[in-house]
């Protein structure tokens, strides 16, 4: 597990965001130009939001850290990954989500977000064009039609081989 | 009457000894929408009862930032995970798979993915051809007119020819673009020789039925922000309650009444702050879900009927069916801008539908794309593939991922077997009191033979299209909330509950309408069969209204 990287924010956040930001860090730390934890959501505005949505599942393992001294976090948050995976695996998730959820991560992985991007007219056409549709359509109906017969249905509709194979899967 | 027409909370609930609707229906999504409208329509006064709230189409969080964030919370699929107090939680501890569901105005269409495919007419008869499961009482004529009705009901954006299908009515709406990704994996089954096409989504492309086009957020399955989405408190309340329906909100039914005779009188039900009301109806409707309705049924017993209402075969609660959801995620390195919607299915294939005896196994998948999601969604699927899951190298994995992916979802069938059913928890209770479902399913050495077989397929294809790594989900992390079977329909009363018009064999005034009834799962997104075979229902309930038997 990497070395926590120092907290960028001015101030001390109010717990427990203080303390998930210092999991966070730990977490996920600054390497080769990527931003750290903290310095993505230095007022702990995500992380707000996160907390918001998922406290109610964070609690048991707040609870759990807070048991420790916070010079301890980092051997705390080990035992907890090796001895209690699942309660882990919750805090990491929700804490590389709000980190991924951060605007300048947003930037940097070039995703431009839950914006509206209505298709422009005739582009549902131009995904269509070229022919691309064509070898379904020349195969035909793939569909089984069943008739009534005297002890039941039975299937009637063979389905045509593809390119020119010569075994059908009707049954 | 004292009843009040129109949509208010439970805790405003008035009426008389002596009132009386036409019809109570139990739960407000697809099933139970559909049949309200149609008879609001026709005339009757139907009151129906729905444990959630409204939900204002503003709240989704899916065109804001904190939209992956808000999964973990009240916003999840999965109501163990959300917990609201409208929510009553499931005890899963022996299922393989967890059941996701949604308690709301519109039900499980607030989150479904609006995937409109079809049943083939081979559905019906997995018994006759293959010997496996059960043939249905129907048969795919039966429901064909009520498919292409609903298209135009829901709103159905697809394009017309799919050989997959008979034919079928031109849906109201164009298609959706196929997006990049689309065109990306159509080109890998074109190299195959395998089927696919444009996939029909209940996702408008124009406006339609009080929906708004699609602006391509691809997050339906969580709500949709843009109101595009064909969710029946957008399609399908507004013109009930415009015909006299009645809705109630935050009421909770604890038990359907009977009287001395065996008929069914109405319900009781609960407010949000746990006052008790009557409703009573000349017939009941339940409409609640494959776990939500046996739960019912079975919290509903009584004297005359100790075991539960409509239990007299013993299935209630039994033969449940949840088609396993494999999928694949096809990494390329050109950009697709894979987050992009709907979701929805872009392009679907119906090459492998069907039994092929040669595979050993039964049964088969329909395939769909999908968007790959947000930076997050990229981080899960990348330590899928055993890239670091947090610490060093985690954005590299995101980029590999992000924008550049796509999904490749596998609705498989799924054989009904007694073992797997629903039953009463003794312990765990909703918020007030009442006794939660215990699912009982174990995923069948059929399902893991066609899942392994179908991945392999799916791997064949993407590679085609040019996708340079695949990573397998051999269980999707969401499974769809197809939740089917648990009082299925037949004309023998000893191996059924209902019979083919949803009329419970025991008490000739108790209706299920929902995917309870189906007998076999299909192999695809079922709301659209869950809706026509409702459908169905409710025009056979208007056209023998005057032989119904009714309560004294």
């Amino acid at each position: 597990m990497s070395s926590p990287t120092l907290v960028a924010s001015s101030h001390r956040l109010p717990e427990p965001l203080a303390t998930l930001q210092e999991v966070g860090c730990i977490l996920v730390r600054a390497e080769n130009g990527i931003p750290g934890f903290a310095e993505t959501d230095p007022d702990g505005e995500t992380l707000a939001i996160a907390l918001s949505h998922a406290g109610s599942r964070l609690r048991p393992v707040l609870d759990a850290l807070a048991t420790q001294p916070a010079e301890n976090l980092k051997g705390r948050l080990e035992e907890l990954a090796e001895n209690e995976p699942s309660m882990f695996a919750e805090l990491r998730d929700v804490l590389v989500c709000s980190y991924l959820s951060t605007p300048p991560m947003w930037r940097l992985l070039g995703y431009g977000g839950r914006v509206p991007r209505p298709p422009a007219d005739g582009e549902a056409e131009e995904y269509l064009a070229g022919g691309v549709l064509e070898p379904v359509l020349a195969r035909g109906p793939i569909y089984q039609l069943l008739e009534q017969d005297g002890d039941g249905f039975a299937a009637t509709g063979q389905r045509r081989p593809p390119h020119g194979e010569e075994k059908s899967d009707a049954t | 009457m004292t009843i009040k027409r129109g949509t208010y909370e439970a805790s405003e609930w008035t009426s008389e000894p002596d009132d009386r609707a036409d019809v109570l229906i139990i739960g407000s999504g697809a099933s139970g929408a559909t049949v309200a409208r149609h008879l609001s329509r026709a005339g009757m006064h139907v009151v129906c009862l729905e444990q959630g709230r409204w939900i204002n189409t503003h709240e989704f969080t899916g065109n804001r930032r904190e939209y992956e964030l808000s999964m973990f919370g009240p916003w999840s699929k999965n109501p163990n995970v959300r917990g609201l107090n409208e929510d009553y939680p499931c005890e899963v501890s022996d299922a393989d798979i967890v059941p996701v569901m949604y308690n709301a105005v519109g039900g499980g269409t607030v989150h479904y993915g609006a995937m409109w495919p079809r049943f083939r007419p081979s559905d019906f008869r997995l018994r006759s051809m293959h010997g496996v499961a059960d043939d249905w009482p129907i048969d795919w004529h039966d429901l064909w007119p009520h498919y292409n009705q609903n298209d135009q009901d829901f709103g159905c954006a697809g394009m017309p020819g799919d050989p997959a299908f008979p034919p079928m009515a031109t849906p109201p709406m164009p298609a959706h673009p196929i997006n990049d990704y689309g065109r990306t994996f159509a080109s890998g089954m074109n190299k195959m020789g395998w089927h696919w096409w444009p996939a029909p989504n209940a996702i408008a492309t124009r406006a339609i039925n009080g929906l708004v086009p699609c602006v391509r957020y691809g997050v339906c399955e969580s709500g949709c922000p843009n109101g595009s989405k064909a969710s029946v408190d957008i399609t399908h309340w507004p013109r009930a309650l415009r015909d006299g329906a009645t809705l109630v909100t935050h009421a909770r039914v604890s038990q359907i009444m009977t009287d001395h005779k065996g008929l069914a009188t109405g319900a009781i039900f609960l407010d949000a702050d746990g006052t008790e009301h009557r409703v009573r109806s000349n017939v009941v409707v339940v409409a609640a879900n494959g776990i939500g309705t046996p739960r019912l049924l079975l919290m509903s017993a009584n004297s005359m009927f100790p075991d539960g209402l409509a239990n007299s075969s013993g299935l209630v609660g039994r033969r449940l069916m949840l088609n396993p959801t494999p999928m694949q995620i096809g990494v390329y390195d050109e950009p697709l801008s894979s987050w992009q919607g709907p979701a929805g299915q872009n392009v679907h294939s119906f090459e492998f539908y069907e039994t092929d005896p040669d595979r050993g196994h039964v049964l088969g998948a329909s395939w769909g794309t999908m968007p790959s999601g947000g930076p997050f969604a990229a981080a899960q699927i990348a330590a899928q593939a055993g890239k670091p899951a947090h610490g060093e190298g985690l954005v590299d994995a995101v980029r590999e991922v992000l924008g550049h992916s796509l999904i490749l979802w596998m609705v498989t069938g799924d054989l009904p077997h007694e073992s797997n059913y629903v039953d009463l928890d003794p312990v765990l209770t909703d918020s007030s009191g009442l006794p939660a479902p215990r699912v009982h399913y174990r995923q069948d050495a059929n399902s893991d033979a066609l899942i392994r077989w179908h991945l392999d397929r799916g791997r064949e294809a993407l590679i085609a299209s040019g996708a340079t790594s695949v990573i397998d989900f051999p269980a999707m992390p969401d499974q769809p909330g197809h939740l089917l079977g648990t009082a299925r329909m037949g004309d023998d009363p000893s191996t059924s509950v209902v019979d083919r018009y949803g009329r419970s064999h025991d008490i000739s005034n108790l209706f299920v309408i929902d995917g309870s009834v189906f007998v076999t799962s299909g192999a695809v997104s079922v709301t659209s069969t869950i809706a026509a075979n409702a459908l169905r229902i409710a025009h056979h309930m208007v056209s023998t209204a005057a032989e119904q038997v009714v309560p004294a």
